[in-house]
């Protein structure tokens, strides 16, 4: 299945600001940020702490809900969904 | 007295004569500075029913106990006043210099009273305060205004001035200091237009005394280091400065489009951050004592809207972007450095040319009504026309200064206009965001986003992440970030500095800095008794619970598509509760026992 990854900020500077990836049915978001981390490692320690959850302030939405509400790392996804990837970042 | 100077200077422009005041140390510990102790002077001394253009409004500078001090981002101080735009007592902060500088010249706070007979300025060079003419000086804008006193006075000298905009008495004239940073929103530059005050230049070359100083630097420390090593506060700001959120809030889909009418923009990314610090950003930039350093400085190099200064923010590049369906960002940067020029808060500019264009593209208003200027949604070149106008007072400018619930009410149309209390909501949609349509319901200057600043938790996830999309909590949230933000704004920090410490590190900093001893729990209090305070003057002034609400567009129209699809805003599922965890009863007034409590 295709799936859109959207990148912003300091998180542009090594995906690129778009792009779209094939996974396999049944992938979740932990599979996709596998798949991101074996072609840019250095991206792991930005994301995940090292017990493997998601850093405090990281915005990881799928199709613009925050995956903090949903499941988590264990959120699914589908065909054609959305994910956009944020660092900490704030502003107002 | 230590943190504060003690000494207060007041005013009066009708006399021209100056004098000097102590600050009673009880005042100063119940409503700690800037904000709160200039709102408690304000209510002491101004019938809330005055017209805000009269002389009898008063205007108060006011700074903090940590202004000028080694404490991080500590920059800012207040301008308060009946807010002409509102109606409500308004109090609006900015960084920069100009605090600081008033600490060190001896003073906490400097009161205006009355109208001079023609324009001046107040000059400060420490003991020495003198009002001078600045009949010379009246049709300059702010960057003229701050070069030519400084020629005059002292070229280090801080001056907040106004420009055309508040000389005009555009609604939403802003105080200016340092050029490029605004006292903004609610129109206390109109206030000191009224006054025929052009600017009030200060030069200090004293010091601050604080209370314990090795424990208030180590303090100072402790705070400055959670400040950098904060992921948001010690990198994320600096290199993309506010406008980052744009992003953020489109994938969200809570960021208003064309007048609220959508919740996405298609060309966010073209006007967000990331493309602002690729295409137009020269060099970020700080406030005194920052360590975060959220400024933009910019250069727009398309001769079309040539030119170089600062800005924009997130909420700048919005108004004049998305909200008005708009992804030129040289021209959104345009409209700012003729906001900035002219002293006039960029949220109600944008939001009100907005509100513009969406009553011509419904047939309310042709160009029979705008000059000529056919002001579609996405028209770059007429949005920048009308910021002009605006500033010149030229034409439909005219109407537009009154600010967008005046200019759609004259079409007899006000449900066009996006505000609360008079004042435009900024740039997150309450439909997508639960919280932050509460606090823009019940902030005591309309709505606004710095009087409690649930986007923090709703959508960034700090200091925890909480659902946007509920309304459960949502009251007692918005309480705490009202209440806090009350406490803050009194004392001389940023709100950025809450990127990193809270209300005990800021209770901390205060009690050092003043030998007066603030737990966690006396600060949240005064910030609760600063809100209560403004919040008995607006009901004083005429408003009651019927004004704490939503425009219907919120409250009644879906988000069409998104993530927000479906969504309104269930303002009415939170604010009973808001008003019962406040202390108030059903009506939205404070009981006796909660005023008592409070010492009010």
């Amino acid at each position: 299945m295709k799936i859109t990854l959207k990148a912003f900020a300091f998180y542009r500077d090594v995906l690129g600001s778009q792009t779209q990836l094939e996974l396999s049915h049944g992938a979740t978001i932990e599979t996709l940020l596998e798949m991101l981390f074996t072609r840019h490692r250095e991206l792991r320690p930005q994301v995940l702490t090292s017990e493997g959850r998601v850093k405090p302030l990281v915005i990881i939405l799928k199709n613009g809900r925050n995956i903090v509400h949903l499941e988590g790392l264990h959120t699914k996804l589908d065909d054609q969904d959305m994910v956009s990837l944020f660092p900490p970042v704030a502003g107002g | 007295m230590n943190g504060w100077t003690g000494t207060i200077v007041r005013v009066d422009l009708a006399a021209g004569t100056v004098k000097k005041e102590s600050l009673p140390a009880e005042l100063a510990r119940k409503f700690i500075g800037g904000r709160g102790l200039a709102s408690k002077i304000l209510c002491d001394e101004v019938d809330p029913t005055i017209d805000p253009l009269s002389p009898k409004n008063k205007l108060i500078f006011s700074t903090g106990p940590l202004n000028g001090t080694y404490a991080p981002s500590a920059s800012h101080y207040n301008v308060v006043a009946k807010g002409p735009l509102t109606g409500t007592i308004a109090a609006s902060s900015s960084g920069g210099m100009f605090g600081p500088m008033l600490k060190y010249a001896g003073y906490d706070a400097i009161i205006f009273e009355g109208k001079a007979k023609k324009p001046v300025y107040l000059w400060i060079k420490d003991d020495e305060i003198e009002l001078r003419s600045a009949e010379d000086l009246w049709g300059r804008n702010t960057v003229e205004t701050t070069e030519e006193i400084r020629l005059a006075t002292d070229d280090e000298a801080s001056v907040a001035c106004i420009g055309p905009g508040g000389e005009r008495l555009v609604l939403f004239a802003n105080v200016m200091n340092e050029c490029n940073r605004a006292a903004g929103r609610s129109g206390v530059g109109a206030v000191m237009g009224s006054k025929n005050l052009k600017a009030v230049a200060v030069r200090g070359t004293g010091a601050v005394r604080v209370s314990d100083n090795e424990a208030f630097r180590s303090a100072s420390q402790r705070a400055s280091t959670k400040i950098r090593e904060h992921a948001v506060g010690g990198k994320g700001l600096r290199t993309y400065g506010t406008d980052v959120l744009v992003n953020i809030l489109n994938e969200i889909g809570g960021l208003p489009t064309r007048n609220f009418r959508e919740s996405q923009f298609p060309g966010a990314d073209k006007v967000g951050g990331e493309s602002l610090t690729a295409r137009i950003l020269t060099r970020p930039r700080g406030c005194f004592s920052c360590i975060i350093s959220c400024g933009r400085a910019t250069r727009i190099k398309n001769p079309k809207f040539g030119g170089m200064g600062e800005g924009p923010e997130y909420e700048t590049a919005w108004a004049f972007g998305p909200d008005c369906g708009i992804d030129d960002l040289e021209a959104i940067t345009k409209a700012n450095y003729l906001c900035n020029e002219a002293g006039m808060d960029t949220i109600t500019m944008g939001s009100t040319i907005a509100c513009a264009m969406d009553l011509f593209e419904n047939g309310i208003i042709t160009t029979k009504d705008t000059d000529g200027v056919a002001l579609n949604f996405g028209d770059a070149e007429a949005m920048v026309e009308m910021v002009r106008k605006t500033a010149e007072g030229e034409g439909f400018g005219k109407k537009l200064a009154l600010g967008s619930y005046r200019l759609a009410e004259s079409y007899g149309h006000p449900e066009y206009s996006m505000s609360v209390k008079k004042q435009e909501m900024p740039a997150y949609d309450p439909r997508a965001v639960q919280g932050i349509g509460l606090n823009f319901a019940t902030s005591n200057r309309g709505a606004c986003h710095v009087r409690g600043y649930t986007i923090a938790p709703e959508v960034l996830g700090n200091p925890e992440k909480v659902d946007n999309m509920t309304t459960d909590g949502k009251a007692k949230l918005d309480i705490i970030f009202q209440d806090l933000t009350a406490a803050l704004d009194s004392t001389g920090a940023c709100l950025f500095a809450t990127f990193g410490i809270g209300g005990d590190d800021l209770a901390e900093l205060l009690s050092c800095a003043t030998g007066v001893s603030y737990s966690t729990e006396d600060f949240m209090k005064a910030g609760e008794r600063i809100w209560n305070l403004e919040r008995i003057f607006n009901l004083k002034a005429g408003f009651s619970a019927r004004d704490d609400t939503l425009p219907d567009r919120i409250l009644k129209d879906q988000v069409l598509k998104g993530p927000a699809k479906g969504q309104v805003n269930r303002l009415g599922d939170m604010l009973p509760e808001y008003y019962s965890l406040r202390g108030w009863d059903a009506s939205g007034v404070p009981t006796k026992e909660k005023l008592q409590e409070l010492g009010l």
